[in-house]
């Protein structure tokens, strides 16, 4: 069970919260997951993140979604500590301790915009004492067993201070210590765990529809309708009746010129690939974090995926930082960003760690356009 | 202490060839293999799959002789050993060396991919051939050199040589061209005539073939006219 305390308004305090235009142009990383240091500068509209595995692209995603959310809830509800922590599963409470790196008592993810300011989300490990175990309690959790908490604090232009708990069976309370000023900015983390989490499609279309508007659904057309003739997405009423639910049901429908189909009756490729776009497409003015999109991709969906991410970014304001390991999702972007005329906002960089330090070759969209093209570079090396 | 080495970028695969016997028959030279590079340089090429390149050692360096697949794909080789230069110096590489043909800028190109890669600060001229680029306390050279020969009948290409080494080789066959220029009415330019050579020497009519035959079996003094044609290959590989 969760506990989500001040759910509603941080999401209304979230959903318009970035102002246009502003990006993310570093972040510095100390103690955190396996990075005991490092900065990437330089960061651009559309950030392409690459490296070998564990080389840090995962974590400095989660950095990222961390210090710019403040650990305030997303536009998707989730609170940004309890996602990190649980994504790669629950292993009791070393799931959090390993937030840390090398067990540390503290770790900070400074972020630093264009405008220019800058951003500290500091966390760290304290003792409970008698007083907040007791709340606790009271709160839900098994305060008998083992008990992680931190503190998160966000400072700079804005000040939110919060405790975490977590108990050894991954129960998690978030508890507001202070406020001031400020606002945090809308990020959001897209793993394919996430778009697999929502069973139905119509559940992500009311989402979009909720948080993205019209416009959002636009940015779905305009990549899914060249491609496979789409005119429209829609929930329609389907035909029979369901007497047992004591309803008519509804279903997502994609729209062609002269007749419909369910979504679910499309392949499982295309049906979570509208998922997902649906999901994507739903930011505006946001700092998208995209971790693998190429995952369950056939080359064909993964255009579209391409695509939606320059979208993102060309139509919708978004600042988009992806990890990957495909070299084709890669040209794709590169390719559909010179087609769209925002070649000039993407960068590569090739990320490296050794012994917990990060470093990092930065690779300019000319460049690796130049090197892909001409010499065939595979700049994941 | 590791060998130093120096990356030598051609453009092509007769550049390639060319080169690569020279440097064993003329410098006296000898092909290695790949594993006796650095793993991080070693990696660096491979990754750029379009590239081949051959390992010589000369003296107490590695030579590298990199295929770069024309004169843009060089370019943009060089801006990716720029790019890591941190750990490829490390690893021992102090010379990059670029030979294109004569109707090619290579000094500006040089000079554009190191100012656009490192901006206006941590290199300068050394010479009116060559940029040193400081990395780390080290110094890393970069030059570029130009084959090929001016005047009636040169293409400013490697063709030009090969086709004067060919005429000295074999007369008879540069005969024979002449006789076929005669019936043509025209001279044929450097480029024409190599391909000829090739067609009547090689068994496969093949340029690269030729090149490879003509340096085996180069008397010494044909190779030291060669020589002198390329005196600045050999001033920018001296230490």
């Amino acid at each position: 069970m969760t506990r989500e305390i001040g759910l509603a308004a941080a999401q209304k305090r979230v959903s318009e919260a970035r102002e246009a235009g502003t990006l993310v142009r570093a972040v510095r990383i100390k103690n955190f997951r396996g990075i005991a240091e490092g900065e990437l500068d330089g960061l651009t509209g559309i950030t392409v993140l690459v490296g070998r595995n564990n080389t840090g692209k995962s974590t400095v995603l989660e950095a990222l979604y961390l210090a710019a959310t403040g650990c305030d809830y997303d536009s998707f509800g989730r609170n940004p500590l309890e996602y990190v922590v649980k994504r790669r599963g629950w292993f009791g409470i070393h799931s959090v301790t390993w937030l840390f790196f090398m067990e540390e008592e503290e770790c900070s993810i400074t972020i630093v915009f264009d405008t220019p300011s800058e951003r500290t989300l500091s966390l760290r490990r304290v003792a409970i004492d008698v007083s907040l175990l007791s709340f606790l309690e009271r709160q839900g959790l098994d305060v008998a067993g083992p008990i992680a908490y931190i503190t998160s604090s966000t400072e700079g232009n804005f000040i939110r201070k919060y405790g975490h708990s977590f108990d050894a069976k991954g129960r998690y309370v978030r508890v507001g210590l202070a406020e001031k000023g400020g606002e945090p900015i809308n990020a959001l983390l897209l793993d394919w765990e996430l778009a697999a989490s929502f069973g139905h499609p119509e559940g992500c279309y009311s989402l979009m529809m909720g948080s993205g508007g019209t416009a959002a659904k636009e940015l779905v057309l305009a990549v899914l309708g060249p491609r496979y003739g789409i005119k429209d997405i829609e929930p329609l009423m389907l035909s029979e009746e369901s007497p047992e639910l004591g309803r008519v049901r509804w279903a997502l429908h994609v729209i062609y010129p002269n007749y419909a189909i369910p979504v679910y009756l499309l392949g499982d490729g295309l049906r979570l690939t509208l998922t997902y776009l649906m999901l994507l497409s739903t930011a505006s003015n946001a700092l998208l974090l995209l971790e693998e999109p190429e995952l369950h991709q056939h080359p064909g969906l993964l255009e579209l995926i391409a695509d939606a991410i320059i979208r993102s970014r060309a139509q919708r304001g978004c600042q988009v930082v992806v990890s990957t390991h495909n070299l084709e999702l890669i040209d794709l972007l590169l390719e559909k960003a010179s087609e769209l005329g925002v070649l000039d906002d993407i960068t590569v960089y090739r990320l490296e760690l050794k012994e917990g330090k990060l470093s990092s070759v930065r690779y300019s969209a000319q460049e690796a356009k130049e090197l892909r093209e001409e010499l065939r570079y595979d700049l994941r090396r | 202490m590791s060998m130093a080495i120096v990356a030598i970028l051609v453009e092509g695969e007769l550049d390639h060839i060319f080169y690569e016997h020279y440097i064993r028959r003329v410098m006296g030279g000898q092909r290695v293999g790949h594993e006796v590079l650095p793993e991080p340089i070693r990696e660096l090429l491979e990754e750029a799959r379009r590239v081949r390149f051959d390992v010589l050692k000369l003296e107490d360096r590695l030579l590298v002789l990199v295929r770069c697949g024309g004169f843009e794909a060089m370019r943009a080789l060089l801006g990716l050993l720029l790019r890591h230069r941190d750990e490829l110096v490390r690893e021992g590489l102090c010379d990059v060396i670029l030979v294109s043909d004569a109707d090619k800028n290579v000094r500006a190109t040089i000079e554009g991919k190191v100012g656009s890669i490192l901006g206006s600060c941590g290199w300068q001229w050394q010479d009116e051939h060559a940029i040193l680029v400081e990395v780390s306390g080290r110094k890393l050279r970069i030059s570029g050199i130009t084959h090929g020969l001016s005047g009636k009948g040169r293409t400013g290409q490697l063709e030009d040589l090969v086709e004067l080494l060919a005429t000295k080789l074999y007369p008879r066959e540069e005969h024979a061209i002449r006789m076929l220029e005669a019936e043509l009415g025209r001279e044929l330019n450097s480029k024409q005539k190599a391909s000829i050579f090739a067609a009547l020497l090689s068994k496969h009519q093949s340029k690269e073939e030729l090149v490879a035959g003509l340096l085996r079996s180069a008397k010494n003094h044909h190779l030291e006219q060669l020589r002198d044609l390329l005196r600045e290959l050999e001033e920018a590989l001296r230490p």
